[in-house]
């Protein structure tokens, strides 16, 4: 059995909501942050990106993202 | 600690090579891994991403696919679509700092959800509307 007061109850909730989480989704991720338990979809990411990074010259990151932003942009 | 991260911090993730910002997104993102912060993602930011690695880094999509499906599945909650107000915000934000629409919702959103937006543009860090990532 768990208690919980009522305060923190709807507080749990509002967090849940907020991350599209169902109460037991939330209470589930706070447990695993008290232990201290790395995430495995993060490290499986990880993974992923070290085999896959984009090697070689060319624009930074915010360079390219700017020369997107921009890309539409007219004088006047 | 709740983050917004835009498209040039997850980009400098996947890019090893002359990227400044590559070892502070590492960084963040192994942040993440150990649940030291949250990670928000703005739905603008999937396609940003997906612009950038097909049409100006010109890899195949599918490696767009790929990076996208896990930057969706490691942030915190599902892509952040604006409200109304934050629209109004980004449009106020737009006006004011000089900036596009683009960057402007980045800081509205991050403003009004009291997150905090981490970038690698000069735009916005000029602004001083966001937070260089070796920060984090």
């Amino acid at each position: 059995m768990v208690s919980i007061p009522d305060d923190l109850l709807s507080r749990i909730d509002a967090g849940a909501a907020e991350r599209g989480e169902s109460r037991s989704a939330f209470l589930q991720e706070a447990a695993r942050i008290r232990l201290g338990e790395p995430d495995p979809v993060v490290q499986e990411a990880i993974e992923w990106v070290e085999r896959h990074q984009i090697r070689g010259k060319g624009p930074t990151a915010a360079e390219a993202v700017r020369r997107d932003r921009d890309r539409d942009r007219i004088g006047r | 600690m709740k983050l917004l991260l835009d498209s040039s911090v997850w980009l400098a993730w996947m890019k090893a090579d002359d990227e400044p910002n590559h070892a502070a997104a590492r960084h963040i993102v192994d942040r993440r891994l150990k649940r030291e912060v949250e990670m928000r993602i703005l739905d603008l930011t999937l396609y940003e991403i997906g612009n950038v690695i097909v049409r100006a880094w010109r890899w195949p999509c599918e490696m767009a696919d790929s990076f996208v499906a896990r930057v969706t599945e490691i942030s915190n909650g599902p892509p952040l679509v604006p409200t109304a107000s934050e629209r109004r915000g980004a449009h106020a934000l737009a006006e004011s700092h000089g900036l596009s629409v683009y960057d402007a919702t980045y800081a509205a959103v991050a403003r009004e959800r009291r997150l905090t937006l981490v970038s690698g543009d000069k735009a916005l860090l000029r602004a001083g509307l966001a937070t260089v990532p070796a920060e984090l």
